[in-house]
């Protein structure tokens, strides 16, 4: 999986426990046993991370289907 | 998988067996490839075709004696295709193709005689390097211009160009004696001794007459290093002759590396095909009558090859969208999955195709042989769950329907009022519970009065999803709890609604005595059958889990006649009827294929289409057909005109269907009113454009709660402060799902948006660990699994 995301919209959007704006940082995301690094939207003070519809949808669909088809 | 079942699918698709013409052509000329490239005005394609498959086209071509003629399946409906004519319009509008030069290989071959064998020999061999050279006993071609008066004598000298260009070499022959063939067996190392020039003496050579019978297939004589071709004395002489040099060439290069001649050499003589045709819907046509044969023109070829009935043998490929869509044919598909099962590393291309499969037995209904494709499908299925290959999202939503159909929410049983146990069980199935269940309460009732209340229900899934998608496991579990309950039940006979449900009885649990609610209604109808409105034209769907059910399909049709007996008849019914897309978990692996299948099955008419299965039903509504279930014309014949246009329930209405069913029938049969459920505080209001889209996506209602609910109690995750808008998640099983929604003035939570994964995310709450991607041994309870 590509570390680099599609354009994503995050104008706007902050974390509701800690009130800061998010920021971009690297994330492990696995499935079946496979394990990737991609940056992700997310809050730096907490940790929480956001997946947004162009990615839950789009390249992350692919990617499972792919590994569901190995 | 055992290979030896790849085998036995394999022998019965006949689709890559020649047609007649190119089997009984002895140069197995593609005649079908021919006809389609002039049909298109591709005259320099079939000359490529032509000279890769006819050798020394520019000569064979003119010697052709067509004898495909009489083999041509249009020979029985008016003349055979007349490929001569046609071939030579290829050679006079085209330029032969270059062929590639070798560079010399150390087996040379001395050729006496200069007919069509040895000169199809010299073509061949020195296309692989092995160089000949021609001992002439007259003029190079010089017996076939006498014995083929229209032969122009440029087909010769382009042949004899040709042959030069490849390297070959010409010497006068001179007085033959044996001392002359016992020389040039010293100089190479082979001779090929052309028996179809009548120049040539063969007995001058020394050769006894037991020396000059070749051996029928590798053409050697008894005599080594000697090799013949048979004198032209049999019917199509000109291209047996060819032929000869063909399999000539075929032995000496086998000869030169030292292997085995005969070997492998079935299909290079002329063979009897065993490719089936369908010949009903072919038209006649009349044999295009040329001006002049020997030139003929690009209109008249053109009219002659659009005779060619382009034989094949697609029955299946006619009927079903799926092996069109993946332009296959069982033969190629079972190849391809059986390649897919064994896999061992990298990606298992073909599992979409396996699972899009409906199971619906047409393609073997149709196929001449019998091929059955859905029975290696099973297998297929059943392996890749064993291997635990089967990808987990293929089958998913249908495993957790059935889970959620034998929860203790939605399923139950009840024995006749009043009673320990009934004569009957009447098992409507859970789809037919989820889209019609007003109906199944009167079809309840009706069953109760015919048979003095002697029918109990229950209201369940049969667990033929778990079947269809292969998983053994899971299908036993289901069937046992069936039987455990049909045990208590006093051995009940079961009365089953849904055509799926039958034949899952039937080949699952055979001990279950059973009976189609069809043909009890068949025996016993509701009164007044007969529809007040007979204009209303209607057209009769067999659903396909009936295909070999004739005794189901005959009591339908009785009770039709009834109802309304003027009902049409689908061009395709009974047992070559058509699948709507649900059966074998096909629209359920894949979407897009499954709504073609139910147009396929649906889109012949505009008229309301009857059917008996409620997933037909409702999926040809969705394809855009008007369509009524056969218990709309029994039960509740005054609505056919709002039923007909309407929409099945979507995903979310059948769960409530069933929830609610159950609640109605229980109250409404048994006296039994459960308490309501406390009221819910949360009001939770989603956007009607989102409906379509959880749809699609398979998500319910229930599904978008669940992650509010958890928004309520612990916190959303995100805030937007432009928009307003909340944006949170949970994963409550192997999908996160994440919700995004407004909160307005009165507290009411309305969804926006909603979007899910598989993928476990770090930082993402509610994740854990991945869990192993398998739904075998799912807990049975809640209905979420």
């Amino acid at each position: 999986m590509d570390r680099k995301l599609p354009d994503m919209d995050i104008s706007g959007w902050i974390c509701h426990k800690c009130q800061s704006p998010l920021t971009v940082f690297q994330v492990n995301v696995t499935y079946m046993g496979a394990s990737f690094e991609v940056e992700l939207p997310g809050c730096a003070k907490c940790g929480v991370t956001m997946i947004p519809e162009i990615l839950a949808f789009g390249k992350m669909l692919d990617v499972e289907k792919l590994l569901e088809d190995k | 998988m055992d290979k030896k079942v790849l085998l036995a699918l394999e022998d019965r698709c006949t689709y890559e067996e020649p047609p007649a013409c190119q089997s009984y052509c002895p140069l197995h000329v593609d005649a079908r490839g021919l006809t389609q490239r002039l049909r298109e005005g591709k005259i320099g394609e079939a000359r490529k075709l032509l000279d890769r498959q006819m050798p020394v086209a520019q000569l064979t071509g003119w010697l052709c004696e067509g004898a495909c003629q009489e083999r041509c399946l249009r020979h029985g409906l008016d003349q055979g295709v007349n490929l001569p004519t046609l071939e030579r319009f290829i050679l006079q509008n085209s330029r032969a193709v270059k062929p590639f030069p070798m560079p010399a290989s150390s087996h040379k071959t001395a050729a006496i005689g200069s007919s069509l064998g040895a000169i199809v020999l010299a073509s061949e061999l020195s296309r692989k390097g092995h160089k000949v050279t021609f001992y002439l006993t007259g003029p190079f071609g010089g017996s076939l211009l006498a014995a083929f008066d229209r032969l122009p004598s440029e087909a010769v000298s382009e042949a004899l160009d040709l042959l030069t260009s490849l390297g070959n070499k010409f010497e006068e022959a001179g007085d033959l004696s044996p001392a002359f063939l016992a020389e040039l067996l010293e100089d190479y190392k082979a001779v090929f001794v052309d028996l179809g020039d009548p120049t040539l003496d063969p007995a001058a050579l020394g050769l006894t007459p037991a020396e000059l019978v070749p051996d029928p297939i590798t053409l050697s004589s008894t005599r080594d290093r000697v090799f013949l071709a048979p004198p032209m004395d049999v019917p199509f002489a000109f291209l047996a002759a060819a032929r000869a040099g063909k399999a000539a060439t075929v032995s000496l290069d086998r000869f030169f590396q030292g292997a085995q001649l005969s070997a492998a050499r079935e299909k290079e003589a002329v063979f009897d095909t065993t490719l089936v045709v369908d010949l009903k819907e072919a038209e006649p046509a009349p044999p295009v009558v040329f001006a002049n044969p020997l030139e003929p023109t690009l209109e008249e070829a053109q009219a002659e090859a659009g005779r060619c009935l382009n034989c094949a043998c697609q029955s299946c490929l006619n009927v079903c969208p799926h092996l069109r869509h993946y332009k296959g044919y069982p033969k190629k598909y079972a190849r391809e999955m059986y390649n897919n099962i064994i896999t061992a590393y990298g990606i298992r291309t073909s599992n979409i195709l396996i699972n899009s499969c409906l199971e619906c037995d047409l393609c073997k209904e149709i196929c001449p042989n019998g091929a059955d494709v859905a029975a290696f499908i099973r297998q297929a299925r059943d392996e890749m769950i064993q291997t635990n290959h089967m990808p987990a999202s293929a089958h998913e939503y249908a495993l957790e329907d059935l889970v959620s159909a034998n929860a203790p929410e939605t399923s139950f049983y009840r024995p006749p009022k009043g009673r320990p146990t009934g004569e009957k069980l009447f098992f409507p199935g859970c789809q037919l519970v989820a889209s019609k269940p007003d109906l199944v309460q009167k079809v309840y009732a009706h069953l109760n009065e015919a048979f003095d209340g002697q029918v109990g229900l229950m209201s369940a899934c049969c667990g033929a999803p778990a079947r269809w998608s292969g998983r053994t496991g899971l299908t036993g579990q289901v069937t046992s709890e069936f039987l455990g309950t049909w045990e208590k039940a006093g051995r009940p006979l079961v009365v089953l609604a849904c055509p799926s449900c039958y034949l899952f009885f039937q080949n699952e649990i055979p001990s279950v005595k059973i009976e189609s609610l069809w043909e009890v209604l068949a025996a016993k109808p509701p009164k007044g059958l007969e529809l007040d409105d007979q204009t209303l034209e209607l057209t009769l769907h067999d659903p396909c889990a009936t295909r070999y059910q004739e005794n189901v399909q005959q009591s339908v049709r009785s009770l039709m006649a009834k109802i309304a007996p003027n009902y049409k008849e689908q061009k395709y019914s009974q047992r070559l009827t058509k699948c709507c897309g649900y059966g074998g978990l096909g629209a359920n692996a894949n979407d897009q294929l499954g709504l073609e299948f139910a147009k396929d099955a649906a889109l012949d008419g505009t008229n309301p289409l009857v059917s008996y299965c409620a997933m037909c039903r409702d999926r040809f509504a969705l394809a855009g057909r008007p369509s009524l279930h056969l218990l709309d014309l029994l039960f509740a014949k005054a609505e056919l005109g709002a039923r007909s246009s309407q929409p099945g329930p979507n995903l979310t209405q059948k769960r409530d269907n069933r929830l609610s069913f159950k609640k109605a029938a229980l109250a409404a049969f048994w006296d039994e009113v459960e308490p309501e459920p406390p009221s819910e505080p949360l009001e939770i209001v989603i956007n009607e454009e989102l409906w379509p889209k959880m749809e699609r996506r398979r998500v319910l209602r229930g599904d978008i709660e669940q992650v509010i609910k958890n928004a309520a109690l612990n916190g959303p995750l995100f805030y937007n402060q432009n928009t307003g808008r909340y944006l949170t998640s949970l994963r409550p099983r192997q999908v996160t799902f994440w919700v995004e929604y407004v909160l307005d003035e009165a507290g009411r939570y309305l969804i926006q948006d909603f979007w899910s994964h598989r993928m476990v995310a770090q930082g993402v709450p509610g994740a854990g660990a991945e869990s192993p991607a398998t739904l075998e041994g799912y807990a049975r309870t809640g209905g979420r699994v």
